[in-house]
């Protein structure tokens, strides 16, 4: 659906983006993750022919958006981070010139009807549009990035300042508007990315950190194995039957729960299920196990993982970038 | 194109914008007309219609001061140049829509020449031609204003450059007797009044035409350079 080649882009002696390359597949979701300054929005903008690269080629349903870029941004629905509404204007005169803007001159009327009853704002259709919620004002901006049926929808920060039963409503939208469309978002709420996304992109000062689904960022990035379990039994026995297991790199005690009850963590070999080996060491040894978990990294620490971590190695990410 | 400029009529007249600026024309020149006309039961419209050109020099960075600083303000220059129309359009769009509020205002002053036709007998040659002057000096200063506000994100600043810009192409005209030789010549090449003077004696100047035309020309172009290379790079 969208083919990125080499993008960069640079502001004097800044690379905001620098050498990035991907792909949207159709009816995907793609979550762009990165901190603030990251070139989230710069990649955006380019693809949508907002700015222009100064290497690099953007392929929009097999059109290129340098050569023809008005065939091509017929297949685009933006929606910026804060909408581009105009305040005077009503819902329905507004989402008719966004109608129009496209080039659906004559069937203008029928297609805001239709965008209007897919964003669930047919109610305000005549109100003015700075009379309206923050909440109203997205889907606006949603239904505006809707007019034309445009193949992809890039949607930059859609649940930015919304309250929590208006993020719901929105991600519940960008959920079902994907059986038709293919998505790019951007959003720094991890859980939200982590929800919604087939696929994660995560920036890092303007290149491509790593790409791949949310399930396996998660593992991959997980260089150790590690669990929780609550044992009954004496500290310094507990301790040194988990520790004389092959495969365990470190155990210490986390939590005291009760006298002879505490919580410890377990770190072992990368890839190596311990469960099984710790629950028969530790019912030989007659201490009951009360409680394991399997500690998996979050997209948040491997997001963390990412943008804090300078020295991340590069063998680590060629691991996970599937390019 | 027309689409840019039906929107931009309507962001004219569903505010107060247009009908305060317009009622400031109309009454300014009906002021004139009467100072001019009726009082001095005179039917030469044309010494009244000489000095619309300086009051529209007030009102032309008043009415175009909005016409990209307002996009930038809102973000919606996000959803028109991410749309499939090109930048030349949007700036023409918009000229023509200022274009047409001016052309509106013009079109009020008819009930001049009406009243002074039902009174006496004026020379609708010079009529003619001072309207023509007045439009075409009316669309280079709305030329100067449109350039003005898209060089800058705030509004007043896109005002007080236009004004600037307009006030020195009117001094331009005063100010060429203080030179001699070529800098003279240039300074009056500066002048956006000096083609006007033709016009108001009844003469249709081919060469005048040309001037205001390409002076347009030039300030949409620079327009049009400034989006390119600072809003979209």
């Amino acid at each position: 659906m969208i083919e990125v080649k080499n993008l960069s882009k640079t502001y004097g002696s800044l690379n905001a983006v620098s050498d990035i390359s991907f792909s949207l597949e159709d009816g995907e979701i793609l979550g762009f993750l990165g901190p603030n300054g990251a070139g989230k929005s710069t990649t955006m903008n380019m693809i949508c022919g907002l700015l222009v690269p100064d290497e690099g080629k953007i392929e929009i349903n097999g059109i290129d958006l340098l050569e023809s870029p008005k065939k091509a941004k017929k297949h685009i629905g933006y929606l910026p981070e804060n909408p581009p509404l105009y305040p005077e204007m009503t819902v329905m005169e507004y989402l008719k010139f966004c109608c129009e803007l496209k080039g659906i001159g004559k069937k203008s009327k029928e297609e805001s009807s239709r965008v209007m009853y897919l964003c669930g704002i047919e109610h305000v259709k005549n109100r003015l549009i700075k009379n309206l919620s923050k909440g109203y004002k997205q889907r606006i901006g949603i239904a505006a990035a809707l007019t034309g049926d445009p193949a992809v929808l890039i949607l930059d920060e859609p649940t930015v300042g919304l309250d929590p039963k208006q993020i719901i409503e929105i991600r519940n939208m960008i959920k079902s508007l994907s059986k038709n469309h293919s998505i790019i978002l951007s959003s720094h709420i991890l859980p939200e990315v982590n929800a919604l996304c087939d696929r994660v992109i995560i920036m890092n000062k303007g290149k491509i950190a790593a790409i791949d689904t949310p399930e396996n960022l998660s593992t991959d990035f997980q260089s150790v194995s590690k669990l929780y379990v609550e044992v009954e039994g004496p500290k310094e026995e507990v301790l040194y039957t988990i520790s004389s297991l092959q495969g365990i790199l470190a155990v210490e005690v986390v939590k005291e729960i009760d006298e002879n009850i505490f919580g410890y963590q377990v770190e072992g070999e990368k890839n190596k299920d311990l469960r099984r080996p710790l629950f028969y060491a530790l019912a030989e040894s007659r201490m009951p196990i009360l409680e394991m978990t399997v500690k998996k990294m979050s997209l948040e620490d491997v997001f963390l993982h990412i943008t804090l971590n300078e020295n991340t190695s590069e063998e680590e990410l060629n691991h996970v970038d599937h390019l | 194109m027309w689409i840019i400029c039906k929107r931009e009529l309507k962001g004219y007249f569903y505010s107060p914008q247009a009908y305060i600026l317009m009622g400031f024309f109309l009454l300014l020149t009906g002021f004139l007309f009467s100072d001019f006309v009726i009082r001095a039961s005179s039917p030469n419209v044309q010494y009244a219609m000489s000095s619309w050109p300086i009051i529209f020099l007030f009102i032309a960075p008043m009415l175009t001061m909005k016409l990209f600083t307002e996009e930038k303000k809102n973000g919606t220059e996000k959803l028109i140049f991410s749309s499939p129309v090109s930048v030349e359009m949007v700036v023409l769009g918009k000229f023509f829509s200022a274009c047409l509020v001016y052309l509106i205002a013009l079109g009020f002053t008819l009930i001049h020449v009406i009243i002074v036709f039902m009174l006496g007998k004026p020379d609708i040659g010079i009529v003619f031609s001072s309207y023509l002057g007045n439009i075409l000096l009316g669309f280079s200063f709305l030329s100067v204003g449109i350039f003005a506000s898209s060089l800058t994100e705030n509004q007043i600043i896109a005002g007080v450059i236009s004004f600037g810009m307009l006030l020195f192409f009117w001094l331009a005209d005063l100010m060429q007797n203080m030179f001699s030789g070529v800098s003279k010549e240039f300074i009056k090449v500066l002048s956006l009044f000096e083609p006007y003077a033709p016009f108001q004696n009844g003469i249709v100047s081919l060469s005048g035409i040309i001037y205001y035309l390409s002076f347009t020309g030039i300030f949409l172009f620079l327009t049009i350079r400034v989006i390119k290379s600072r809003w979209l790079q």
